[in-house]
């Protein structure tokens, strides 16, 4: 499961869609459409702006499938939900040090000092 | 011959102090960069298209004027306006054959675009390539070589009879001549007085409603088509 910290970051349909995707597996944009409907009500075409949107944000990876009588994209996480949350806190805090530099270092280390959680 | 012992170097910085010389590559370098920019920031097919028109011109322009020029003898005062006058017709030829030969195959290529076998869905032999893009789009290509392009994108979020009711849509295009129209029309849209007389959204509309008509005709019913649209209407409005 990703984190309702990742989801928050991004708008209620591509946190929907990108929860609908399960980990370690590759998924057709109807399948993700009737895992998604399972929570809200969407079409096919908004799973597809928002597959295409994650895809764009680097979240989900896409490969071509041939099928019977013809292709299709099969969607997956591009990593597992504990690296996705990983690199979202890495990009929070690498982004606080760039903003506020020594004084967030310093901060930090006043922080876990405490042993404040 | 004077012209045969000039290399590149010399030939160049003698373009470069030619007044005429410095000015075209001042103007047609600026185009150059302009165009590039708003080809690669180019939001659809068509404006990408659009833009390597000037770009190819430009660059032509610059490159024929200097060839002209490297031809041209001291003793020929007016020899640097031949060669603007040469270069003119020869760069305008060559930036069509880029645009309307060149330019489609590179986005083929680009796009990785690969062909399918879509193709039978059609009354008749048109290639039929599917781009590796997630955005629903489909367009087609006439003149010397016809094709059909259909995104992944679109496939994905089309039933089997509005994919068919696309192909057929834009079969309509090249059955009815609809590349060659279009391209006419945008360029008389473009040249000053002329323009009056050719509202060239008219004409795209006159187009899509033939190309509509067609597929329609061939499938019994405008259903697919319709709902084609307005699932890409949707796609596009949200």
């Amino acid at each position: 499961m990703i984190s309702k910290g990742v989801l928050e970051e991004l708008s209620p349909l591509e946190a929907t869609v990108l929860s609908a995707i399960k980990p370690g597996r590759r998924m057709r944009v109807r399948e993700i459409h009737e895992a998604a409907s399972k929570k809200q009500k969407v079409v096919l075409t908004s799973v597809a702006v928002m597959l295409d949107r994650l895809y764009g944000k680097k979240l989900v990876d896409r490969e071509v499938e041939t099928c019977r009588g013809g292709t299709r994209y099969l969607y997956f996480l591009r990593k597992s939900p504990d690296q996705i949350e990983e690199e979202y806190l890495k990009g929070q805090v690498d982004s606080i040090i760039s903003r506020f530099g020594d004084k967030a270092i310093a901060y930090f280390h006043k922080r876990f000092s405490e042993g404040k959680r | 011959m004077k012209e045969l012992d000039c290399v590149l170097g010399p030939c160049l910085d003698t373009f470069i102090r030619n007044p005429l010389g410095s000015a075209s590559i001042a103007l047609f370098g600026t185009i150059a960069v302009v165009s590039l920019y708003l080809m690669i920031k180019g939001q659809s097919m068509r404006s990408r298209l659009t833009w390597s028109y000037p770009l190819a011109f430009s660059l032509l322009f610059l490159l024929t004027f200097f060839a002209f020029s490297m031809m041209c003898h001291e003793s020929v005062p007016i020899c640097s306006e031949h060669a603007l006058m040469y270069s003119i017709p020869a760069a305008i030829l060559g930036s069509l054959l880029f645009g309307y030969i060149l330019m489609p195959n590179i986005y083929l290529a680009w796009n990785r675009a690969a062909p399918s076998d879509l193709g039978r869905l059609l009354p008749g032999p048109v290639p039929v390539y599917i781009a590796d893009k997630g955005e629903p789009f489909a367009f087609s290509h006439g003149g010397i070589s016809r094709w059909i392009v259909v995104s992944q994108g679109m496939i994905d979020i089309l039933s089997r009879k509005e994919l068919e009711a696309v192909l057929l849509h834009e079969y309509g295009h090249l059955s009815g001549n609809s590349s060659f129209y279009r391209i006419s029309g945008y360029l008389y849209s473009k040249v000053p007085l002329l323009h009056a007389f050719f509202d060239g959204r008219a004409l795209e509309d006159e187009e899509e409603r033939k190309a509509d008509a067609f597929a329609a005709s061939r499938m019994g019913t405008s259903r697919y088509v319709n709902s084609a649209k307005r699932k890409l209407e949707h796609y596009f409005s949200i």
